[in-house]
């Protein structure tokens, strides 16, 4: 049973090591991913615009929201750990954040009709911006996904998740993090590192993507790596959501 | 490191829905600030949130 089609030791991603193709059946590729991706993004897209509607039409989207997150959270996790499910969980995650983007957009979208209308079309379009950018960087070898790097993101990554959590725990005993709500030039500065952070995220999703296919990962990884790029976009475009939100509060 | 960097990376995720959403506090004090904009003109969707979120 050939686990692994390459030999290549630095195709030795962790990620990949456990996974087992078993013979006959066919190994991820590049393109598959990506099409399992935009299939995943029109799941969220289909959700978002349900439930964007609904809060226009005056339903109160809140409690779908809370359960869309933590559902997601939910599903999330199980697709993590268990990686052979990602082609039926994914769908689902996709789904559920669909619910929570739209709603969350809908209610931005109201709250900046005055001060900075279409604010959410701005995000979406900044998103995409971003991801095509850093896309095309990745493709031309302009920024490379070495260890080094890998490890610079995923430190960073990994401070900015202590840092929330820190900011959730304090607020809890009323106690409010400077910077991450302020419209101020530092609060506005910490949205742009964080968004930078996302951004670079998204190298290393492409890099699990083409690591994958190198080294034949199974068909269903095409899933799990379609929904970790899934994962840092959705991020990415509730950082950038805020981050124009802070300028519009300075109008 | 791809396992713990999704994990990171769903965290992350959760934690900012928390924020901006409503799972901690209401929306961020960025769109809490504007919500005197909901009495202008509200719409049915949003006054229902301000009615039930008390934000």
């Amino acid at each position: 049973m050939a686990i692994f089609k390459s030999g290549n030791p630095a195709l030795q991603e962790k990620m990949f090591q456990n996974t087992i193709i078993i013979p006959g059946q066919d190994a991820m590729t590049q393109r598959g991913a990506l099409n399992k991706f935009f299939f995943l993004f029109l799941m969220v897209m289909a959700s978002a615009y349900f439930t964007w509607g609904s809060f226009y039409n005056g339903v109160n989207v809140m409690p779908w929201m809370i359960g869309s997150a933590i559902g997601g959270l939910i599903v999330a996790f199980a697709i993590i750990f268990k990686k052979e499910w990602a082609p039926y969980l994914a769908p689902a995650y996709g789904l559920l954040e669909g619910v929570f983007v739209g709603g969350i957009s809908a209610i931005y979208n109201n709250a900046f009709q005055k001060v900075a209308p279409g604010i959410v079309m701005q995000a979406v379009g900044l998103t995409f911006g971003v991801v095509i950018a850093m896309y095309v960087l990745y493709n031309f070898r302009i920024i490379k996904a070495t260890q080094r790097f890998k490890s610079i993101v995923f430190t960073a990554t990994a401070g900015v998740a202590v840092f929330y959590l820190i900011a959730m725990v304090l607020r809890m005993f009323g106690i409010d993090m400077p910077f991450i709500h302020e419209g101020s030039n530092m609060g506005i500065l910490f949205s742009l590192v964080i968004v930078a952070i996302a951004a670079m995220n998204l190298i290393l999703d492409f890099d699990m993507i083409e690591q994958g296919a190198a080294m034949g990962a199974p068909k269903y990884m095409e899933w799990y790596c379609a929904f970790g790029l899934l994962v840092t976009i959705v991020w990415l475009y509730m950082e950038i959501l805020r981050l124009l939100s802070k300028f519009a509060s300075r109008k | 490191m791809g396992v713990s960097l999704l994990v990171i990376q769903t965290i992350c995720n959760l934690l900012i829905q928390a924020d901006i959403g409503p799972l901690a506090e209401g929306p961020s004090k960025a769109v809490h600030r504007e919500m005197g904009l909901f009495g202008n003109n509200p719409s049915p969707g949003a006054q229902k949130l301000y009615n039930y979120g008390n934000f």
